[in-house]
């Protein structure tokens, strides 16, 4: 451990040395002080949480990982080209502990700068919210500025109902006893799906979150009601009429609202504390009052924002995520340099960089099962043989980058939603265990088998 | 550092440092060792060395001589497991070269300074050391010997960066020893050294292999080599053309060299009268012998010393008290007194025996007068045994010793002092 930690001190001495540690520091600072003052708020909470922490946040978070990738590249292709390197590994290093170090040199510095800029933007975020009108600070006290935990709607095992219509069809139909039967299945799921997460026109349903375990909690404290929906056709402003009843509408625990919210985004509505039922759930009623479908997604569609966690806590673990992003990044660094020269190094980590950002979009098209829209209109050739070899390649990517798909702190702080620490332990487990770890294990092997005398002295 | 006659005397006396003799313990062990460097596709682009074997031994100084692109850099970067060998095998105190544990009794200085530009000399001492698990203690009285070794005491708080090339050498070197390696590899030790450098590091490969620690030296200064090595490997075309002791090597059987101080004209006419008659007119050559440049510089460094200051690397002191393994780890002002520079020009006389004497400083096993040649010329063949057992003449024996045994050699009078005996 004790060189790990000495390589790691060369790390950060390199940093300071080179004016690196000093120029980020400024620049980050300046950054978080200036950019609040340059982009006018509306005058909301939301609006000044939305600089505060989805822009400043967000690009100090872009600034330290460009700056992370091309510090990883270099710590350690540099010190090969330079031949530095042939004075250390003939030293009684093993080379895993040099490559460890070095990660741990960049570790340390981003562990500072996001401390760095935590604290100012924290300093900030109080002194702006002290500017706000009154009703905006209760907002910006009650619903932002906390970690509130989020629980979803039940979801319902639909496989007996799929298999009940999978025989139907099939008794009923020979045209569908003709089918791929595992592709005919998926589109009866796909069906169900759709059909649990509609409420027609003109009619209501009912949806259930399950609280069971956060009663004490949630007791006496406001909730509230987050809501995204898709229209199945568009109102010239887009905004739909909903009727909401959330509790037992048979008892006075209830709370009704009429609403009009917008589609395709979300929506949070205030409500008043103690609405679960006894059985530890949520009622949610809701009455569609236009004429066309809305469909609620299943993983967002409806969901119980409840005050788990106070905000100074859930910030510092919302940074703790963004650290263990960065340590991704620093291990992909790394490891393109144990095998590549700086330039090379560099423009492959991002281009792995850009890949890992993409496997959102890749997963949804996975999900739709072609990569070309359905409205290309091209010869069907030319559909199957893109997707032949385009869909294994996303399939690929979204398993290994899928993992840390679900880790978005920036905007978990910025709309007031909570990071539990078992997110957090997760979130270090998956991402810098299981994806670091990956990177590491590929650097180390690289770098311990590489012959490091080969390259001529660049000084 | 002492001067190179008493270095001689030294390395007589010096106790081994474990019961292991020399002659048994091989250090490195090199077998049908090839390297061919290859391109992208796998192409063979150049064999840079071809089927080499050697071996060294405990407390050897091994010189590996040739041509730029020889394969010598290559040889030794195989040796520290920072190439690979494409055929051949390589042991290190018999163990392969990238064993960890082995590289904690190895010391290496690279062809060039290969060190962090960002850290002083003493920041880079400490880096090294604590990668040697020293402690703190321990690698604090190290680092601060070293400095003080290689004269980089005024430059302690410095960049490397800012270095120039012979002060990056001089703490290139200081890294090497930080953990008192029983095998130092040096390749191209004195590149960039002033002459003042360059003699302390050759006393240094001189106190080192006293205390029973093996030096591979790579170099492309003859000088260099022939005044320290025990044995040399001539590389030429990534393979070995010639290898052996220098002695073995450098003997030249059919000519000899007298060394006398200077004779009355009609004694040197008898000598010459003499040697005339057996070998002929042409074949014989009577001159002074000159100082090398390298004694002439140090003298006249020394005499400006004293008058000025300099912000370069200044003389190094002695070789650090824990490298040399006397025990007397004084503090480096207590030594001050002993710098080498002084030593090398104390004596102008000791100068001039130093040099006359420097064959046999390279070779300090053999006395200042080769007995043995004395006995092959007389026609009387040492036996092997007795040629080992001569004991080693110390390197201050008066050299008019040599003078009268050489006179009742040559059949000359015996001199004054000889008759006041």
């Amino acid at each position: 451990m004790k060189s790990i930690l000495a390589i790691a001190g060369l790390t950060v001495r390199a940093a300071i040395r080179f004016r690196f540690f000093l120029v980020m520091a400024i620049s980050l600072v300046t950054l978080v002080l200036l950019l609040p003052v340059l982009i006018k708020h509306d005058g909301t909470a939301e609006g000044l949480l939305q600089i505060l922490i989805t822009y400043t946040l967000g690009v100090v978070f872009i600034l330290l990982g460009a700056s992370t990738l091309w510090m990883s590249c270099s710590v350690l292709a540099r010190d090969i080209e330079d031949c530095s390197i042939q004075t250390l590994v003939v030293k009684p290093v093993p080379r895993w502990k040099i490559w460890l170090g070095k990660w741990l040199g960049i570790f340390f510095i981003n562990l500072f700068m996001l401390n760095l800029c935590g604290g100012f933007l924290y300093g900030l975020i109080s002194w702006r919210a002290s500017q706000l009108p009154d009703e905006q600070k209760v907002v910006l006290r009650e619903e932002l500025l906390v970690g509130r935990g989020v629980a979803n709607r039940t979801i319902e095992d639909q496989t007996e109902t799929v298999d009940k219509i999978v025989a139907d069809r099939l008794k009923n139909s020979e045209e569908f006893a003709q089918l791929d039967q595992e592709f005919a299945r998926k589109e009866i799921e796909k069906q169900v799906k759709a059909y649990q997460e509609t409420v027609p026109a003109f009619s209501g349903r009912l949806f259930t979150v399950d609280m069971k375990g956060r009663e004490d909690q949630v007791k006496d404290k406001p909730l509230q009601l987050r809501l995204k929906f898709n229209p199945s056709g568009k109102d010239l402003n887009n905004r739909y009429d909903i009727n909401l009843i959330v509790g037992d509408a048979q008892s006075t625990n209830s709370h009704t609202m009429e609403v009009v919210l917008p589609g395709d985004s979300d929506s949070v509505i205030s409500m008043p504390p103690n609405l679960l039922d006894k059985s530890g759930e949520i009622v949610v009623q809701v009455h569609n009052m236009t004429k066309y479908d809305l469909s609620f997604p299943e993983e967002d569609g409806i969901q119980i924002l409840y005050h788990e966690y106070g905000f100074r806590l859930n910030f510092a673990r919302g940074l703790g995520i963004l650290l263990f992003w960065l340590s991704l990044l620093s291990a992909v660094g790394l490891a393109a340099g144990s095998f590549l020269s700086f330039p090379v190094a560099s423009f492959f980590s991002l281009s792995v960089l850009v890949i890992g950002m993409s496997a959102g979009i890749m997963s949804e098209v996975l999900d739709d099962g072609t990569l070309l829209p359905s409205s290309f209109k091209g010869p069907f050739v030319i559909r199957v043989i893109v997707d032949i070899i385009f869909l294994p390649v996303f399939k690929m990517v979204v398993s290994v980058f899928g993992l840390a798909l679900g880790y978005s702190p920036i905007e978990n702080l910025a709309t007031g939603r909570s990071i539990s620490w078992g997110q957090l332990f997760l979130g270090a487990f998956q991402i810098i265990v299981l994806m670091g770890g990956v990177c590491a294990a590929f650097g180390i092997s690289v770098f311990t088998r590489r012959e490091l005398a080969t390259a001529q002295n660049q000084q | 550092m002492s001067n190179v006659l008493d270095q001689i005397s030294e390395k007589q006396s010096a106790p081994e440092a474990d019961s292991v003799s020399n002659d048994e313990e091989i250090v490195v062990a090199v077998r049908g060792l090839t390297k061919v460097f290859k391109d992208f596709w796998g192409r063979s682009k150049a064999k840079a060395v071809n089927n080499v074997n050697f071996e060294v031994r405990r407390g050897e100084v091994l010189g590996l001589l040739g041509p730029n692109g020889s394969g010598k850099s290559t040889t030794i970067k195989m040796l520290l497991g920072l190439l690979y060998p494409t055929k051949g095998h390589i042991e290190v105190f018999g163990k392969s070269p990238r064993d960890v544990k082995t590289k904690s009794k190895i010391g290496y200085l690279p062809e060039e300074s290969y060190l962090y530009r960002y850290l002083s000399s003493e920041e880079t001492l400490k880096f090294f050391g604590s990668l040697f698990q020293l402690e703190n203690k321990n690698r604090e009285r190290r680092i601060e010997q070293l400095i003080e070794m290689v004269g980089l005491k005024n430059a302690t708080n410095r960049m490397v960066g800012e270095f120039s090339k012979g002060m990056q050498r001089r703490i290139g070197l200081a890294q090497a020893l930080i953990n008192d390696p029983d095998l130092i590899i040096l390749d191209e030790p004195t590149a960039g050294m002033d002459p003042i450098g360059c003699r302390e590091i050759k006393d240094l490969v001189l106190a080192l292999a006293k205390r029973g620690k093996t030096v591979i030296l790579s170099s492309h200064l003859l000088a260099d080599v022939e005044d320290v090595c025990d044995r040399v490997v001539i590389y030429y075309g990534g393979q070995v053309r010639a290898m052996g002791t220098l002695q073995d090597l450098l003997k030249e059987p059919d000519a000899m060299q007298i060394t006398t101080p200077v004779l009355g004209k009609e004694t040197a006419e008898k000598v010459l009268e003499i040697i005339r008659q057996d070998v002929g007119e042409g074949n014989v050559r009577l001159d002074n012998p000159t100082q090398n440049l390298e004694s002439y510089f140090l003298n006249v460094v020394r005499h400006a010393r004293e008058t000025e200051e300099t912000s370069g690397a200044t003389s190094g002191s002695e070789v650090a008290a824990y490298l040399r393994g006397d025990g007397k780890e004084g503090s480096a002002k207590e030594n001050q007194s002993a710098k080498v520079l002084d030593r090398l020009t104390r004596d102008a006389k000791a100068d001039a025996a130093t040099e006359s004497a420097k064959e046999e400083a390279a070779k300090p096993d053999e006395p200042t007068v080769d007995h043995s040649k004395l006995a092959a010329l007389t026609g009387a063949a040492a036996p092997e045994s007795q040629k080992k057992e001569e004991p080693k003449a110390a390197a201050s024996e008066d050299l008019s010793q040599a003078n009268e045994k050489l006179s009742s050699l040559l059949g000359g009078e015996p001199s004054e002092e000889e008759e006041k005996k």
